[in-house]
Protein backbone atom coordinates (compact mmCIF):
# COMPACT_ATOMS: atom_id res chain seq x y z
CA UNK A 1 0.00 0.00 0.00
CA UNK A 2 2.73 2.20 0.81
CA UNK A 3 4.25 2.05 -2.58
CA UNK A 4 1.59 4.22 -4.74
CA UNK A 5 1.58 6.96 -1.31
CA UNK A 6 4.38 9.94 -1.16
CA UNK A 7 6.24 8.62 1.83
CA UNK A 8 5.68 11.45 3.69
CA UNK A 9 2.30 10.74 4.24
CA UNK A 10 2.90 7.13 4.92
CA UNK A 11 5.49 8.17 7.57
CA UNK A 12 2.59 10.47 8.71
CA UNK A 13 0.35 7.43 9.26
CA UNK A 14 2.70 5.33 10.77
CA UNK A 15 4.18 8.11 13.08
CA UNK A 16 0.36 8.91 14.47
CA UNK A 17 -0.60 5.25 14.69
CA UNK A 18 2.56 4.56 17.01
CA UNK A 19 1.88 7.48 19.24
CA UNK A 20 -1.34 6.52 19.29
CA UNK A 21 -0.95 3.42 20.65
CA UNK A 22 2.00 3.60 22.52
CA UNK A 23 0.60 6.48 24.81
CA UNK A 24 -3.04 5.04 25.53
CA UNK A 25 -4.28 3.66 28.76
CA UNK A 26 -6.54 1.26 26.61
CA UNK A 27 -6.61 0.55 22.79
CA UNK A 28 -9.20 -1.40 20.56
CA UNK A 29 -8.94 -1.87 16.66
CA UNK A 30 -11.22 -2.34 13.79
CA UNK A 31 -9.90 -3.90 10.61
CA UNK A 32 -11.28 -4.62 7.52
CA UNK A 33 -9.54 -5.54 4.14
CA UNK A 34 -11.48 -7.57 0.94
CA UNK A 35 -10.18 -8.51 -2.60
CA UNK A 36 -13.43 -8.36 -5.37
CA UNK A 37 -14.23 -8.88 -8.72
CA UNK A 38 -16.48 -7.19 -11.07
CA UNK A 39 -18.05 -8.80 -14.27
CA UNK A 40 -20.39 -8.08 -16.51
CA UNK A 41 -22.06 -10.07 -19.34
CA UNK A 42 -20.09 -7.69 -22.02
CA UNK A 43 -17.14 -8.44 -20.67
CA UNK A 44 -16.39 -5.24 -18.34
CA UNK A 45 -14.57 -6.44 -15.80
CA UNK A 46 -12.73 -4.52 -13.13
CA UNK A 47 -10.68 -6.26 -9.58
CA UNK A 48 -9.97 -3.80 -6.92
CA UNK A 49 -9.37 -3.86 -3.09
CA UNK A 50 -10.55 -1.86 0.05
CA UNK A 51 -9.41 -1.60 3.91
CA UNK A 52 -10.15 0.30 6.56
CA UNK A 53 -8.63 0.32 9.51
CA UNK A 54 -9.87 2.17 12.96
CA UNK A 55 -7.34 2.70 16.29
CA UNK A 56 -9.14 4.09 19.52
CA UNK A 57 -6.60 4.78 22.26
CA UNK A 58 -8.64 5.81 25.29
CA UNK A 59 -6.64 8.75 28.22
CA UNK A 60 -9.67 8.48 31.09
CA UNK A 61 -12.28 10.57 29.04
CA UNK A 62 -10.62 11.55 26.80
CA UNK A 63 -9.96 9.49 23.34
CA UNK A 64 -8.04 9.53 20.08
CA UNK A 65 -9.06 7.87 16.87
CA UNK A 66 -7.20 7.05 13.86
CA UNK A 67 -8.69 6.01 10.60
CA UNK A 68 -7.39 5.10 7.51
CA UNK A 69 -9.60 3.94 4.44
CA UNK A 70 -7.57 2.46 1.56
CA UNK A 71 -9.43 1.84 -1.75
CA UNK A 72 -8.16 0.92 -5.32
CA UNK A 73 -9.56 -0.71 -8.63
CA UNK A 74 -7.76 -1.28 -11.47
CA UNK A 75 -10.47 0.08 -13.68
CA UNK A 76 -12.57 2.93 -12.92
CA UNK A 77 -14.71 4.08 -15.82
CA UNK A 78 -15.28 2.49 -18.93
CA UNK A 79 -12.01 0.13 -18.49
CA UNK A 80 -9.81 3.00 -19.45
CA UNK A 81 -9.23 4.92 -15.90
CA UNK A 82 -8.08 3.29 -12.61
CA UNK A 83 -8.36 4.75 -9.04
CA UNK A 84 -6.56 5.07 -6.07
CA UNK A 85 -8.15 6.78 -2.74
CA UNK A 86 -6.38 7.21 0.73
CA UNK A 87 -8.30 8.60 3.45
CA UNK A 88 -6.79 9.21 6.49
CA UNK A 89 -8.87 10.75 9.92
CA UNK A 90 -7.91 11.50 13.29
CA UNK A 91 -10.25 12.66 15.65
CA UNK A 92 -9.99 13.56 19.50
CA UNK A 93 -12.96 14.12 21.55
CA UNK A 94 -13.58 13.88 25.20
CA UNK A 95 -16.60 13.26 27.05
CA UNK A 96 -18.40 14.30 30.39
CA UNK A 97 -21.64 13.25 31.96
CA UNK A 98 -23.90 16.10 29.26
CA UNK A 99 -21.79 15.89 26.53
CA UNK A 100 -19.02 15.77 24.27
CA UNK A 101 -16.57 18.09 22.28
CA UNK A 102 -14.54 16.46 19.03
CA UNK A 103 -11.80 18.48 16.99
CA UNK A 104 -10.91 16.04 13.66
CA UNK A 105 -8.41 16.59 10.72
CA UNK A 106 -9.52 14.47 7.55
CA UNK A 107 -7.49 13.81 4.23
CA UNK A 108 -8.80 12.80 1.42
CA UNK A 109 -5.66 11.62 -1.26
CA UNK A 110 -5.76 9.89 -5.07
CA UNK A 111 -3.20 9.29 -6.79
CA UNK A 112 -2.07 11.36 -9.64
CA UNK A 113 -4.74 11.35 -12.71
CA UNK A 114 -6.90 8.71 -10.98
CA UNK A 115 -10.47 8.82 -11.48
CA UNK A 116 -12.77 11.17 -12.91
CA UNK A 117 -15.17 13.89 -11.44
CA UNK A 118 -17.21 16.56 -12.57
CA UNK A 119 -17.16 19.38 -9.93
CA UNK A 120 -19.37 22.54 -9.33
CA UNK A 121 -21.55 21.74 -12.38
CA UNK A 122 -18.64 21.50 -14.76
CA UNK A 123 -19.28 19.86 -18.18
CA UNK A 124 -15.42 19.21 -18.17
CA UNK A 125 -13.80 16.28 -16.24
CA UNK A 126 -11.66 16.93 -13.80
CA UNK A 127 -9.03 14.22 -11.86
CA UNK A 128 -10.35 13.55 -8.55
CA UNK A 129 -7.55 15.28 -6.10
CA UNK A 130 -7.11 15.86 -2.39
CA UNK A 131 -9.25 17.23 -0.06
CA UNK A 132 -8.42 18.73 3.54
CA UNK A 133 -10.67 18.97 6.06
CA UNK A 134 -10.88 20.09 9.84
CA UNK A 135 -13.61 20.66 12.05
CA UNK A 136 -15.06 21.02 15.81
CA UNK A 137 -18.64 19.22 16.99
CA UNK A 138 -19.76 19.41 20.46
CA UNK A 139 -22.61 18.40 22.60
CA UNK A 140 -24.20 19.45 25.33
CA UNK A 141 -26.84 18.42 27.87
CA UNK A 142 -27.97 21.16 30.75
CA UNK A 143 -31.98 19.98 32.60
CA UNK A 144 -34.29 20.25 30.08
CA UNK A 145 -32.25 21.70 26.99
CA UNK A 146 -29.89 20.22 24.61
CA UNK A 147 -27.31 21.97 22.19
CA UNK A 148 -25.30 20.88 19.14
CA UNK A 149 -22.96 22.61 17.20
CA UNK A 150 -21.04 21.29 13.89
CA UNK A 151 -18.31 23.01 11.97
CA UNK A 152 -15.96 22.47 9.56
CA UNK A 153 -13.50 23.46 7.07
CA UNK A 154 -12.70 21.87 3.10
CA UNK A 155 -10.06 22.87 1.32
CA UNK A 156 -9.95 21.22 -2.33
CA UNK A 157 -8.14 21.17 -5.40
CA UNK A 158 -9.17 19.37 -9.26
CA UNK A 159 -6.70 19.28 -11.84
CA UNK A 160 -8.37 19.40 -15.47
CA UNK A 161 -8.17 16.40 -17.89
CA UNK A 162 -8.24 18.55 -21.10
CA UNK A 163 -5.99 21.44 -19.37
CA UNK A 164 -6.11 23.26 -23.23
CA UNK A 165 -10.05 23.95 -22.18
CA UNK A 166 -10.17 24.03 -18.72
CA UNK A 167 -8.30 25.48 -15.84
CA UNK A 168 -7.11 24.24 -12.22
CA UNK A 169 -10.18 24.46 -9.77
CA UNK A 170 -8.96 25.21 -6.14
CA UNK A 171 -10.45 26.95 -3.35
CA UNK A 172 -12.07 26.06 0.38
CA UNK A 173 -15.54 26.84 1.92
CA UNK A 174 -16.42 27.10 5.73
CA UNK A 175 -19.94 24.78 6.46
CA UNK A 176 -21.60 25.43 10.52
CA UNK A 177 -24.34 24.44 11.63
CA UNK A 178 -26.29 24.58 15.09
CA UNK A 179 -29.25 23.56 17.01
CA UNK A 180 -30.82 24.16 20.31
CA UNK A 181 -33.84 21.42 21.65
CA UNK A 182 -35.79 22.28 24.36
CA UNK A 183 -38.21 19.79 26.53
CA UNK A 184 -40.90 21.51 27.64
CA UNK A 185 -43.25 18.21 28.20
CA UNK A 186 -41.50 14.78 28.52
CA UNK A 187 -42.07 13.24 24.84
CA UNK A 188 -42.09 16.57 23.48
CA UNK A 189 -39.28 18.54 22.61
CA UNK A 190 -39.21 22.12 20.36
CA UNK A 191 -36.45 22.77 18.21
CA UNK A 192 -34.66 25.95 16.35
CA UNK A 193 -31.47 25.19 13.80
CA UNK A 194 -29.47 27.54 11.46
CA UNK A 195 -26.49 26.12 9.25
CA UNK A 196 -24.29 28.09 6.60
CA UNK A 197 -22.40 26.74 3.85
CA UNK A 198 -20.16 29.76 2.63
CA UNK A 199 -16.93 29.72 0.22
CA UNK A 200 -13.61 31.59 1.37
CA UNK A 201 -11.61 32.02 -1.36
CA UNK A 202 -12.84 29.58 -4.14
CA UNK A 203 -13.46 30.08 -7.67
CA UNK A 204 -16.93 28.84 -7.47
CA UNK A 205 -18.93 30.51 -5.16
CA UNK A 206 -21.99 30.70 -6.25
CA UNK A 207 -22.53 27.25 -4.29
CA UNK A 208 -23.27 29.02 -0.91
CA UNK A 209 -26.21 27.78 0.98
CA UNK A 210 -27.56 29.00 5.07
CA UNK A 211 -31.07 27.73 6.46
CA UNK A 212 -33.20 28.51 9.60
CA UNK A 213 -35.29 26.15 10.35
CA UNK A 214 -37.46 25.26 13.63
CA UNK A 215 -39.89 22.63 14.91
CA UNK A 216 -41.54 19.82 17.18
CA UNK A 217 -39.90 16.78 17.73
CA UNK A 218 -41.55 13.67 19.69
CA UNK A 219 -39.76 10.39 21.01
CA UNK A 220 -41.77 8.92 23.29
CA UNK A 221 -41.60 4.69 24.74
CA UNK A 222 -44.95 3.47 24.86
CA UNK A 223 -44.03 -0.01 27.04
CA UNK A 224 -41.11 -1.63 26.51
CA UNK A 225 -41.98 -3.09 23.14
CA UNK A 226 -43.55 0.06 21.42
CA UNK A 227 -41.28 3.30 20.16
CA UNK A 228 -42.81 6.30 18.35
CA UNK A 229 -40.72 8.71 16.94
CA UNK A 230 -41.53 11.77 15.35
CA UNK A 231 -40.70 15.28 14.20
CA UNK A 232 -42.60 18.23 12.44
CA UNK A 233 -40.65 21.28 11.24
CA UNK A 234 -39.83 23.72 8.59
CA UNK A 235 -36.78 25.00 6.89
CA UNK A 236 -36.19 28.66 5.11
CA UNK A 237 -33.54 28.37 3.06
CA UNK A 238 -31.23 31.26 0.86
CA UNK A 239 -28.92 29.40 -2.03
CA UNK A 240 -28.58 30.58 -5.44
CA UNK A 241 -27.68 27.21 -6.59
CA UNK A 242 -31.08 25.60 -5.54
CA UNK A 243 -34.27 26.09 -7.72
CA UNK A 244 -36.55 28.90 -6.18
CA UNK A 245 -39.33 26.33 -5.58
CA UNK A 246 -37.11 24.26 -3.48
CA UNK A 247 -36.74 27.07 -1.21
CA UNK A 248 -39.35 26.49 1.65
CA UNK A 249 -39.78 22.56 2.54
CA UNK A 250 -41.63 21.00 5.27
CA UNK A 251 -40.75 18.22 6.60
CA UNK A 252 -42.98 15.61 9.08
CA UNK A 253 -41.43 11.95 10.03
CA UNK A 254 -42.48 9.39 11.71
CA UNK A 255 -41.04 5.86 12.99
CA UNK A 256 -42.88 3.13 14.82
CA UNK A 257 -40.88 -0.06 16.33
CA UNK A 258 -42.52 -2.63 17.73
CA UNK A 259 -41.33 -5.62 19.90
CA UNK A 260 -43.57 -8.68 19.19
CA UNK A 261 -41.55 -11.08 21.14
CA UNK A 262 -37.37 -11.26 21.92
CA UNK A 263 -37.64 -13.24 18.15
CA UNK A 264 -39.80 -10.85 16.26
CA UNK A 265 -39.24 -7.08 15.97
CA UNK A 266 -40.24 -4.62 13.09
CA UNK A 267 -40.75 -1.02 12.29
CA UNK A 268 -42.67 1.26 10.04
CA UNK A 269 -41.49 4.73 9.12
CA UNK A 270 -43.10 7.48 6.86
CA UNK A 271 -41.62 10.67 5.68
CA UNK A 272 -43.39 13.45 3.72
CA UNK A 273 -42.04 16.21 2.20
CA UNK A 274 -43.62 19.54 0.82
CA UNK A 275 -42.48 22.24 -0.96
CA UNK A 276 -44.05 25.52 -0.21
CA UNK A 277 -43.52 29.15 -2.67
CA UNK A 278 -42.37 32.05 -0.63
CA UNK A 279 -45.57 33.18 0.49
CA UNK A 280 -46.02 29.87 2.34
CA UNK A 281 -49.45 29.93 0.54
CA UNK A 282 -48.81 27.15 -2.43
CA UNK A 283 -48.24 23.94 -1.55
CA UNK A 284 -45.47 23.39 -5.17
CA UNK A 285 -44.12 19.82 -4.60
CA UNK A 286 -44.69 17.08 -2.23
CA UNK A 287 -42.97 13.74 -1.70
CA UNK A 288 -43.39 10.32 0.23
CA UNK A 289 -40.93 7.77 1.52
CA UNK A 290 -42.34 4.75 3.29
CA UNK A 291 -40.12 2.09 4.81
CA UNK A 292 -41.36 -0.94 7.09
CA UNK A 293 -39.16 -3.96 7.65
CA UNK A 294 -39.78 -7.20 9.69
CA UNK A 295 -36.96 -9.21 11.36
CA UNK A 296 -37.06 -12.91 13.19
CA UNK A 297 -34.41 -13.53 15.37
CA UNK A 298 -33.16 -17.22 15.63
CA UNK A 299 -33.15 -17.40 19.67
CA UNK A 300 -30.22 -20.79 19.42
CA UNK A 301 -28.07 -18.43 18.26
CA UNK A 302 -26.36 -16.74 21.46
CA UNK A 303 -24.75 -14.18 19.58
CA UNK A 304 -27.93 -13.07 18.04
CA UNK A 305 -26.31 -13.12 14.85
CA UNK A 306 -29.08 -15.41 13.10
CA UNK A 307 -31.76 -14.29 11.58
CA UNK A 308 -34.32 -13.45 8.62
CA UNK A 309 -35.53 -9.99 7.17
CA UNK A 310 -37.52 -8.61 4.94
CA UNK A 311 -38.78 -5.21 3.99
CA UNK A 312 -39.21 -2.58 1.89
CA UNK A 313 -39.44 0.93 0.78
CA UNK A 314 -42.01 2.98 -1.40
CA UNK A 315 -40.81 6.77 -2.77
CA UNK A 316 -43.09 7.02 -5.77
CA UNK A 317 -42.35 10.10 -8.16
CA UNK A 318 -43.24 11.50 -11.42
CA UNK A 319 -40.34 14.45 -11.53
CA UNK A 320 -36.88 12.66 -10.82
CA UNK A 321 -35.62 9.96 -13.65
CA UNK A 322 -36.08 7.27 -11.29
CA UNK A 323 -38.40 6.17 -7.98
CA UNK A 324 -36.24 4.55 -5.53
CA UNK A 325 -39.09 2.04 -4.07
CA UNK A 326 -37.58 -1.49 -3.48
CA UNK A 327 -38.80 -4.82 -1.57
CA UNK A 328 -35.69 -6.72 0.35
CA UNK A 329 -35.09 -9.87 2.25
CA UNK A 330 -31.86 -11.43 3.94
CA UNK A 331 -30.54 -13.77 6.13
CA UNK A 332 -28.10 -15.34 7.85
CA UNK A 333 -28.13 -18.53 9.50
CA UNK A 334 -25.46 -20.06 11.91
CA UNK A 335 -24.61 -23.79 10.87
CA UNK A 336 -22.42 -25.01 13.12
CA UNK A 337 -20.83 -23.24 16.06
CA UNK A 338 -17.85 -20.53 14.59
CA UNK A 339 -19.46 -20.82 10.35
CA UNK A 340 -22.52 -18.37 8.90
CA UNK A 341 -24.58 -19.29 5.85
CA UNK A 342 -26.47 -16.48 4.23
CA UNK A 343 -27.87 -14.47 1.44
CA UNK A 344 -30.57 -12.07 0.14
CA UNK A 345 -32.32 -10.80 -2.76
CA UNK A 346 -32.79 -6.83 -3.06
CA UNK A 347 -35.06 -5.77 -5.96
CA UNK A 348 -35.19 -1.83 -7.30
CA UNK A 349 -38.40 -1.28 -8.75
CA UNK A 350 -37.29 -0.50 -12.74
CA UNK A 351 -33.34 -0.97 -12.39
CA UNK A 352 -31.94 -4.01 -10.71
CA UNK A 353 -32.36 -7.42 -8.57
CA UNK A 354 -29.32 -7.95 -6.61
CA UNK A 355 -29.08 -11.95 -5.39
CA UNK A 356 -26.31 -12.64 -2.93
CA UNK A 357 -25.31 -15.04 -1.24
CA UNK A 358 -22.16 -15.21 1.53
CA UNK A 359 -20.74 -17.20 4.25
CA UNK A 360 -18.45 -16.71 7.03
CA UNK A 361 -16.35 -18.24 9.42
CA UNK A 362 -15.33 -16.69 13.21
CA UNK A 363 -11.69 -18.26 13.32
CA UNK A 364 -12.16 -15.78 16.92
CA UNK A 365 -15.49 -14.84 18.91
CA UNK A 366 -15.06 -11.67 17.13
CA UNK A 367 -13.31 -12.31 13.59
CA UNK A 368 -13.92 -13.76 11.01
CA UNK A 369 -13.21 -14.44 7.71
CA UNK A 370 -16.04 -14.10 4.42
CA UNK A 371 -16.64 -14.77 1.03
CA UNK A 372 -19.68 -12.46 -1.00
CA UNK A 373 -20.98 -13.09 -4.33
CA UNK A 374 -23.68 -10.66 -5.74
CA UNK A 375 -25.56 -11.40 -8.89
CA UNK A 376 -26.94 -8.48 -10.48
CA UNK A 377 -30.04 -8.27 -12.89
CA UNK A 378 -29.60 -4.82 -14.21
CA UNK A 379 -33.04 -4.11 -15.88
CA UNK A 380 -32.15 -0.41 -16.46
CA UNK A 381 -29.71 -1.58 -18.96
CA UNK A 382 -30.50 -4.54 -19.48
CA UNK A 383 -27.36 -6.62 -18.58
CA UNK A 384 -26.27 -9.28 -16.05
CA UNK A 385 -23.29 -8.81 -13.93
CA UNK A 386 -21.34 -10.63 -11.12
CA UNK A 387 -19.84 -9.49 -8.43
CA UNK A 388 -17.33 -11.58 -5.90
CA UNK A 389 -15.44 -10.58 -2.84
CA UNK A 390 -13.41 -12.16 -0.23
CA UNK A 391 -11.94 -10.65 2.95
CA UNK A 392 -10.97 -10.04 7.01
CA UNK A 393 -12.58 -8.45 9.51
CA UNK A 394 -10.76 -8.55 12.37
CA UNK A 395 -11.45 -7.07 15.88
CA UNK A 396 -8.65 -6.42 18.72
CA UNK B 1 -54.78 15.31 29.88
CA UNK B 2 -52.78 12.33 30.27
CA UNK B 3 -49.04 11.86 28.25
CA UNK B 4 -51.29 8.94 26.64
CA UNK B 5 -53.54 11.03 24.79
CA UNK B 6 -51.31 14.09 24.38
CA UNK B 7 -49.14 11.70 22.03
CA UNK B 8 -51.89 10.43 20.14
CA UNK B 9 -53.06 13.93 19.34
CA UNK B 10 -49.61 15.26 18.61
CA UNK B 11 -49.21 12.15 15.48
CA UNK B 12 -53.01 13.22 14.98
CA UNK B 13 -52.24 16.54 14.15
CA UNK B 14 -48.83 15.08 12.32
CA UNK B 15 -50.68 12.82 10.38
CA UNK B 16 -53.51 16.10 8.76
CA UNK B 17 -50.44 18.35 8.24
CA UNK B 18 -48.75 15.02 6.04
CA UNK B 19 -51.97 14.80 4.41
CA UNK B 20 -52.86 18.53 3.62
CA UNK B 21 -53.46 19.11 -0.03
CA UNK B 22 -51.97 15.82 -1.57
CA UNK B 23 -50.61 16.59 -4.99
CA UNK B 24 -49.13 14.02 -7.27
CA UNK B 25 -46.44 12.42 -5.53
CA UNK B 26 -42.67 14.10 -6.55
CA UNK B 27 -39.55 13.67 -4.75
CA UNK B 28 -37.25 16.99 -6.09
CA UNK B 29 -34.63 16.15 -3.97
CA UNK B 30 -33.06 13.16 -2.92
CA UNK B 31 -32.45 12.35 0.70
CA UNK B 32 -30.78 9.96 2.83
CA UNK B 33 -32.53 8.04 5.14
CA UNK B 34 -29.95 8.40 8.57
CA UNK B 35 -31.55 5.32 10.37
CA UNK B 36 -30.49 3.58 7.40
CA UNK B 37 -27.74 4.71 5.84
CA UNK B 38 -24.30 2.64 7.66
CA UNK B 39 -21.89 5.33 6.37
CA UNK B 40 -19.81 2.73 3.76
CA UNK B 41 -19.31 5.40 1.26
CA UNK B 42 -19.93 3.83 -1.77
CA UNK B 43 -22.54 6.82 -2.73
CA UNK B 44 -19.63 9.10 -2.10
CA UNK B 45 -17.24 7.10 -4.74
CA UNK B 46 -20.45 6.96 -7.31
CA UNK B 47 -21.45 10.45 -7.18
CA UNK B 48 -19.37 12.53 -9.93
CA UNK B 49 -20.34 15.66 -8.76
CA UNK B 50 -18.96 15.60 -5.05
CA UNK B 51 -22.31 16.32 -3.60
CA UNK B 52 -21.79 13.37 -1.07
CA UNK B 53 -20.24 13.63 2.49
CA UNK B 54 -19.98 11.75 5.54
CA UNK B 55 -20.98 13.85 8.65
CA UNK B 56 -19.57 13.66 12.34
CA UNK B 57 -21.45 10.69 12.93
CA UNK B 58 -20.33 9.03 10.24
CA UNK B 59 -23.34 8.81 8.05
CA UNK B 60 -23.94 10.04 4.36
CA UNK B 61 -24.94 13.84 3.74
CA UNK B 62 -26.34 15.11 0.38
CA UNK B 63 -25.36 18.55 -0.88
CA UNK B 64 -28.81 20.01 -2.49
CA UNK B 65 -26.52 22.66 -3.78
CA UNK B 66 -24.43 20.25 -5.55
CA UNK B 67 -26.40 17.50 -6.86
CA UNK B 68 -27.90 17.13 -10.01
CA UNK B 69 -30.51 14.15 -9.22
CA UNK B 70 -28.63 12.08 -11.76
CA UNK B 71 -29.59 8.87 -8.90
CA UNK B 72 -25.95 7.17 -9.16
CA UNK B 73 -26.38 7.25 -5.25
CA UNK B 74 -29.81 5.57 -4.99
CA UNK B 75 -28.58 2.41 -6.74
CA UNK B 76 -25.37 2.30 -5.43
CA UNK B 77 -26.35 2.09 -2.09
CA UNK B 78 -26.54 -1.81 -0.22
CA UNK B 79 -28.83 -0.66 2.12
CA UNK B 80 -31.21 1.41 -0.01
CA UNK B 81 -30.95 4.40 2.37
CA UNK B 82 -31.38 7.04 -0.79
CA UNK B 83 -34.84 8.06 -1.76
Amino acid sequence: MCKSMPAKRCLLIAVALLAVVLSAQQVSAWSYSSVYHYKSLYGKHLTGYNSNVIVDARFGRTSVELENRFDYTDRFKDDVQERLNERLQLAVSHNWDNGFVKGFYKSDWFDKETGYILPMGSFMPYYEHNFKQAGVSANGNYANLKASFNGRYRSYNFQPVFPMFTKEVKGDNLKSEAEIDFRFYKPLAIYISASDKSALDSDYDNYDISSVGTGLKLDHTFTPIQHIEAQTGIDWRESDAIAQDRLIPVTSKIRYTYMLDTQITGFVSYEARNFYDREGQALLFNSHYLRASGKYTFLYDLSHGSYMEIGGKAAPSEQVKYTSSAIFAQTDIKLTDRFYLGGGINHMIERYTNYEAKAHYFFTPVSEIFVDYIYTDDIEFNEFATYTSAGLRLLF
Amino acid sequence: MNKRKLVYLVLLLLLLSLLISCKKPSTVEYTIDNSACNGCGRCLQVCPYDAIELDNNGKAVIDQTLCKQDGLCVKACPQNAVY
